[in-house]
């Protein structure tokens, strides 16, 4: 069982919420501070990987996966392996931003800001712990199902591969939609070799044309 | 077969001995009975030459949601399982379970699978699975106990043979989705499973607490098949053999477990391990224990001690309350529901009944959207068997039916929905000739319903009597007389009590004195359950007071907490204006002010002169970028604050609602992500829009029904996936092709300006300031 903590950067919250630099009074600093700590209480993060070996067809070994796309092939060149890892907040989290969508609609899109926060940054510490474990090796950064031309789709399939279901309580719905909603699966390729990967971020984004921060000059920041 | 009095030991794992044998991962186990059939009875024999009693056929995930791209049938592949087992089982004495694991998707409220769709899932498997020959239906390795339930009742309602329950807990004791073992317990007892249990997820060692646990809360048979311990980091494979798996196994059966075997990573060394071991032992007989309690998934009351359970959901006397009900207006009982639980109450009692309205219709939305923001178990106020059945049936956990009386009808029709959904139930005091005014009379009745619960197989413990309130203004003497029964409930039958209290002080002045010095005389006679308003604090003082002089509360350690350093009372507002209370967010305020300006000033002027024009201003003030999202909604709330205060002198002088139009908004089919709509409502709300909100996941008809039925002029769809606006377009093309004379706007992370016209839509709305540029270009 994999534990980690769970941390909450102040800054990011602000950023998902759209902060601009305006004044924040201190009930709403303290709200926020108070959501954060809420958030990390009822988080429960579990999180699974698993390396498989790269067929040269972008099959997986000894699985009947493949992976489709232009975008992955390119992001994997020259690994031989990869870990698919896949994380989740757990139901709780859920529960409170929906409970406090009916009393308090400021607090709950509070809530689920430093939820997105907190799963990015765990999803960044499991990195972490994975390119401790191949200490010598080079890794990609993170590509995930519907970056670039990878088929969204494949959510089902890691979920079926890391059997998230019953490892860490994480399902796919038929619209490929990760539930809990404050989940991550991705993709970490690794190599012997120094590769440059895929380039990530804004390019190989799925919603590249349509991202509010990238019309407004700037980015999610999200480090892919 | 007696469950109880004998060991009986299950098989191993089916998943690792398929694994080992070299099958490529990703692919569907359950598919090997028939494209492997030779691989499939090899394992089913190997555990029974093991010493398995009864196999779990390899049907695990044999549902129609995972089956789906196989090629094959749920009914293909459970009749090729199940007669596989049964074809190795012949001449012996072997049973074979159709076992049944979790459908994989989460359902409702978390996820967007419905309890009925889940029943449907479930009873296609159950079906076959009997047909076939199965002995035994178990359900293993679920994680979600409304899952469970949807099972169980398919299970009950399509079959007659014994059901299995085993769940996963973490080390926590709970599962993930937060269901504690009690919860477990009391509601699967309920429901009448046979045997009940934990399996896969941890080892025995880890095990051996919560089956600890569980058998202080359950008398069924308890089955415990674990993991071989815990799972090795990253690579595959278990941290226990055989041996050690046997040593914790032995201490689990001393626990008084009789039905055991093997999850993840054992194998038929395991198990003949185990049944070498069960050959040395003796079934413990565990002590036969009557637990009082009821739940939901993550929160059991059943303690002793006084519970408090909350009046207010219940439209008697409350004008705004019946508004609500007739216009559908859920999130306002939801509301009600969260202030209730906020201030203490530890059990909700749910009223809905209306003329007006279908009440068993409301009462199941009700319930499915309680249980969605709130975890204190609910209270069924209902006389309707209908309404009430329709209630327990969508209910996750055990709950209380509010009520049954005397008559010989009413319980007839009552009980065998109490015991078939296994709720507890109130029983009031009275019959078809009144309410006895002595408390001698009252007793007699409360007996004759404690006899006629048991008669249905209702446990004494789950039996709870009311012995009624009646009024001190106009029943002085019999005030007394409720009192007496009580204690004589309580006494001399042994059950809880129940009793609604604040109707004591009708016609008086200062009931709040006479409603909180009844409730201490109440407890002190034995009362368990009083129905209050958590909201006055009075009330809740009262019990809690009581806590600590009956030695309830021990060392007062609850009553220290609450009243030491307690706040000072919140501070008496400044005079603020109404503008600055808005701009500012400050709900309190605003409202106080709206109440100010009352007295001297039309509503419709407060609202288009004041309210409006800073909901403007503070919209100009996002769009520059010198708020941002928490305050633009925080200045919002606030003014909804002021509106509540407007609506509610609106109702009192008989005037109509204001209603600038209707505007419908729903997240479309196949999405859940409706934080982005929920925004959008409470900001348009503000602007006197009456806001028809569909929720999210919405079937495409719905939206168009409800524009049709209710001449709505302006739908409003969000969607945050790319995959979902799929459903979004053919939302809008549906509305268009129904000749729905009406306007679209859209909105959601992934869309833009040519997009949302691409897929027809009249309007996108980048944030929730343009959704009221919008409605106010559409409908004034």
């Amino acid at each position: 069982m994999i534990r980690l903590d769970l941390k909450i950067d102040k800054n990011e919250v602000l950023r998902y919420l759209g902060y601009r630099g305006g004044e924040i009074d201190d009930k709403l600093n303290n709200l926020i501070d108070e959501c954060i700590d809420r958030i990390i209480k009822s988080a429960t993060l579990r999180v699974i990987y698993k390396e498989f070996n790269i067929s040269n067809d972008m099959s997986l070994e000894n699985t009947l996966y493949k992976f489709h796309g232009e975008d992955i092939k390119a992001h994997l060149s020259g690994c031989k392996k990869c870990v698919l890892m896949a994380l989740t907040l757990g139901v709780k989290v859920e529960d409170i931003i929906r409970t406090a969508g009916i009393s308090d609609m400021s607090r709950s899109v509070i809530l689920d800001s430093c939820a997105t926060a907190a799963a990015e940054q765990a999803a960044d510490n499991v990195q972490g712990l994975i390119e401790k474990e191949y200490k010598g090796k080079f890794l990609t950064k993170r590509f995930s199902p519907g970056y670039g031309d990878m088929p969204i789709e494949s959510q089902q399939d890691f979920a079926v591969l890391l059997d998230t279901a019953r490892k860490i309580g994480l399902t796919v719905t038929k619209n490929n939609i990760l539930l809990p909603r404050k989940s991550i699966t991705a993709i970490i390729g690794i190599s012997d070799v120094k590769t440059k990967g895929r380039l990530s971020g804004c390019k190989a984004c799925l919603i590249k044309d349509k991202c509010n921060f990238r019309k407004e000059g700037r980015t999610c920041d999200i480090k892919r | 077969m007696t469950l109880r009095d004998k060991f009986i030991l299950l098989d191993g794992a089916m998943g690792t001995m398929l694994q080992k044998s070299g099958i490529e991962l990703g692919g569907h186990l359950d598919v090997l009975s028939i494209t492997n059939p030779d691989l499939v009875e090899n394992i089913h024999r190997q555990y029974i030459e093991s010493g398995s009693k009864i196999i779990y056929s390899n049907t695990l995930g044999s549902n129609e949601y995972k089956l789906e791209n196989t090629g094959y049938s749920v009914e293909q592949v459970i009749d090729a399982s199940v007669k596989l087992a049964k074809r190795v089982c012949a001449n012996t004495d072997v049973k074979v379970a159709l076992d049944i694991g979790s459908i994989g998707q989460l359902i409702e409220p978390s996820g967007t699978m419905s309890f009925e769709e889940a029943y449907g899932i479930f009873a296609r498997q159950i079906k076959q699975g009997a047909a076939s020959g199965a002995d035994i239906v178990v359900f293993e390795t679920m994680t979600d106990l409304y899952e469970v339930k949807a099972g169980v009742l398919a299970a009950k309602e399509n079959c007659s043979l014994p059901i299995f329950v085993t769940m996963s807990f973490e080390e926590n004791m709970r599962t993930f989705t937060g269901c504690s073992v009690s919860a477990m317990a009391l509601t699967l007892e309920g429901l009448g499973v046979d045997a009940i249990g934990i399996n896969c997820s941890l080892g025995p060692k880890e095990i051996y607490n919560i089956a600890a646990e569980l058998t202080k809360w359950t008398n069924l048979p308890i089955i415990v098949k674990p993991n071989a311990g815990l799972p090795n980091v990253n690579h595959d494979g278990y941290d226990i053999n055989a041996d050690e798996f046997c040593v914790y196994m032995e201490k689990i059966i001393d626990l008084g477990v009789n039905i055991i075997g093997g999850c993840c990573g054992t194998t038929p060394e395991y198990i003949e391990k185990l049944s070498d071991m069960l050959k040395t032992k003796e079934v413990k007989t565990r002590d036969l224990k009557r637990v009082w309690g009821i739940c939901t998934p993550t929160k059991t009351v059943a303690s002793s001690g006084v519970r408090i359970i909350g009046e207010r959901i219940n439209p008697t006397g409350k004008k705004l309350f019946k508004q609500a009900l007739i216009d559908n207006n859920i999130d306002y009982i939801l509301e009600q529901a969260i202030t209730q639980a906020e201030a203490g109450a530890d059990i909700l009692d749910v009223n809905v009944g209306l003329p007006e309205i279908d009440e068993t219709e409301m009462m199941k939305k009700v319930i499915k959207s309680l249980q969605s923001v709130i975890s204190v178990p609910l209270q069924i106020d209902s006389s309707n068997s209908q309404t009430i059945e329709a209630a327990l049936r969508v209910y996750n956990g055990k709950a209380i039916v509010n009520s049954v009386n005397g008559e010989k009808e009413v319980l007839d029709t009552i009980l065998p929905i109490v015991k078939k959904y296994g709720a507890a139930v109130v029983g009031l005091t009275l019959d078809k000739s009144g309410i006895p005014n002595e408390a001698e009379q009252r007793f007699e009745i409360a007996k004759r319903i404690l006899d006629a619960a048991l008669a249905y197989g209702i446990n004494k413990e789950d039996v709870y009597i009311d012995a009624l309130t009646l009024t001190a203004s106009a029943q002085q003497k019999e005030v007394v007389e409720t009192l007496k029964t009580v204690k004589m409930v309580k006494e001399e039958l042994g059950l809880k009590t129940v009793l609604g209290v604040s109707n004591i002080s009708f016609g008086l002045p200062n009931r709040e004195l006479i409603n909180h010095s009844f409730l201490t005389l109440a407890l002190a006679h034995g009362l368990d359950m009083p129905i209050i308003n958590p909201n006055i604090t009075s009330m809740i003082d009262a019990v809690r007071a009581f806590n600590v002089l009956y030695n309830n509360d021990k060392n007062a350690e609850k009553y220290i907490g609450k009243y030491t350093d307690a706040a000072p009372k919140p501070q008496e507002s400044k005079d603020i204006s109404i503008e600055y209370a808005v701009e500012k967010g400050m709900e309190q305020e605003a409202r106080n002010a709206t109440l100010k300006l009352l007295e001297t000033k039309d509503a419709m002027e407060i609202v288009n002169g004041m309210l409006i024009p800073t909901l403007d201003k503070v919209g100009l003030m996002f769009e520059s970028g010198k708020i941002f999202l928490p305050q633009l909604i925080q200045s919002a709330q606030a003014a909804q604050n002021a509106f509540e205060v407007i609506k509610e002198n609106i109702l009192k002088n008989g005037e109509k609602t204001i209603s600038k139009g209707k505007i419908i908004l729903a997240t479309v089919k196949g999405d859940i992500h409706d934080i982005g709509k929920n925004i959008v409502k409470v900001i348009l709300e503000n602007y006197g829009y009456e806001i028809i909100d569909l929720g999210r996941d919405v079937p495409i008809e719905d939206v168009v029904n409800t524009a049709r039925e209710k001449h709505v002029k302006l739908v409003g769809l969000s969607a945050l996936m790319t995959t979902t606006l799929k459903s979004m377009q053919q939302t809008i093309t549906a509305l268009k092709e129904n000749g729905i004379d009406c306007v679209t706007f859209v909105g959601g992370a992934v869309l833009t300006e040519d997009y949302a016209k691409k897929i027809g839509a009249d309007y996108y709305s980048k944030d929730a300031k343009q959704a009221v540029d919008i409605a106010k270009k559409v409908l004034g």
